[in-house]
């Protein structure tokens, strides 16, 4: 191989390194931006939690394992269309409507489907979402 | 000479990767919609007729059936009707879609048809293949949507120069591994899923709620 070539190949592994460990499987946790102090000040914490929405830890669990492996952090929906916004939509996590449910042999099913009205679209998708059954081993058992 | 090869071989892999697909044929509009071309097959008599041709066409496409696994690709592509030749055709198929990290596919309605042989059609609705699985999604089944809506205007409507009226159907096929195509339409007026069995829709069930919930008839299911 050339110096050239030793050149080219050098600056691959270095793009790789840079921007393709997502490739690899690996993602960095985004971190979540703060709000000022000041805004933080301004905060009243509910007395109770009367009225919230309760998930029990292996439900919680379930749900974090099928987010993870249906949009994980950092990675996109790729698309060959043109205009990358139904893509982008796809992208977000906050676009799914999501509901869990947890059968009586244990097992727990997460439903993801996409909401494109949450980015102001109109377009119309057939599918995009995902069905995941994950059990209390903490496993991805299936998925439709 | 082992060098030019290489060179050759990939050069041909590239072509093959590259060769148009001749069943594709879509256009991005200016705003992001579809418009795909018509007609790809047609006429037939019967929804029935177009529906088992329309499966075995879409999931001969590249990636479209089930041996493709996460791999595989979804098609759309639109069904209508022409008063002209009293018959049911299928549009060029679009292959502008998606996929998710997880594998998961989609592909973009199209709203538009182009079709010069017909002066005159009534858009019937989409089709599209499931590389992945035979069911109708909760989305496919209307989850999310108002009743009465479809991607290309209202479910049920008057055609005024004949007086008959319409009701719009999403196509879902699917072709399992061991080459059997299935296919299921869901009415978006009537919310009745059906099933194609031997040359016939059999109405197997219905789409409930918010969420798109499938509840079967008595004595009825996903499969025979």
């Amino acid at each position: 191989m050339t110096l050239h070539g030793f050149r080219t190949l050098g600056l691959g592994l270095l793009g790789l390194g840079l921007s393709g460990c997502g490739l690899l499987g690996y993602h960095k946790l985004p971190v979540a931006p703060r709000a000022s102090e000041e805004e933080a000040a301004r905060v009243r914490f509910p007395e109770s939690f009367d009225n919230a929405t309760h998930l029990p830890g292996p439900m919680l669990e379930a749900l974090s394992l099928a987010l993870n492996d249906f949009l994980p952090p950092g990675r996109k929906v790729q698309t060959n269309a043109r205009d990358p916004r139904i893509a982008e939509c796809l992208s977000r996590r906050d676009t799914y409507e999501t509901r869990v449910l947890r059968s009586e042999d244990g097992l727990f099913f997460i439903s993801f489907i996409p909401d494109l009205s949450r980015c102001g679209l109109d377009a119309e998708i057939l599918d995009g979402g995902a069905v995941y059954c994950v059990d209390a081993q903490g496993r991805i058992v299936a998925v439709r | 000479m082992r060098l030019h090869l290489l060179w050759l071989c990939s050069l041909l892999q590239l072509w093959g990767c590259t060769t148009p697909n001749p069943a594709v044929r879509v256009q991005e509009l200016e705003d992001g919609s579809l418009q795909v071309e018509g007609p790809l097959a047609g006429p037939f008599k019967t929804t029935e007729e177009l529906a088992s041709a329309a499966c075995e066409l879409m999931t001969a496409q590249p990636g479209a059936d089930a041996t493709h696994g996460s791999r595989g690709k979804e098609y759309c592509a639109l069904h209508y009707y022409s008063e002209q030749e009293q018959g049911y055709f299928l549009s060029f198929l679009s292959d502008i879609g998606g996929d998710g990290p997880d594998g998961r596919k989609y592909c973009l309605v199209p709203r538009k048809l182009q079709d010069l042989e017909h002066r005159r059609v009534v858009l019937l609705g989409p089709a599209h293949n499931h590389p992945h699985n035979p069911l109708p999604s909760e989305r496919d089944m209307g989850a999310l949507r108002p009743a009465g809506w479809s991607p290309l205007g209202t479910s049920r409507f008057l055609e005024q120069e004949t007086g008959r009226i319409w009701e719009r159907e999403l196509y879902i096929f699917h072709k399992d591994k061991l080459g059997h195509c299935s296919a299921y339409s869901y009415n978006y007026a009537t919310r009745v899923v059906s099933a194609l069995r031997a040359g016939h829709w059999i109405p197997i069930g219905k789409a409930e709620g918010h969420w798109g919930a499938f509840k079967a008839f008595e004595g009825k299911d996903w499969l025979p």
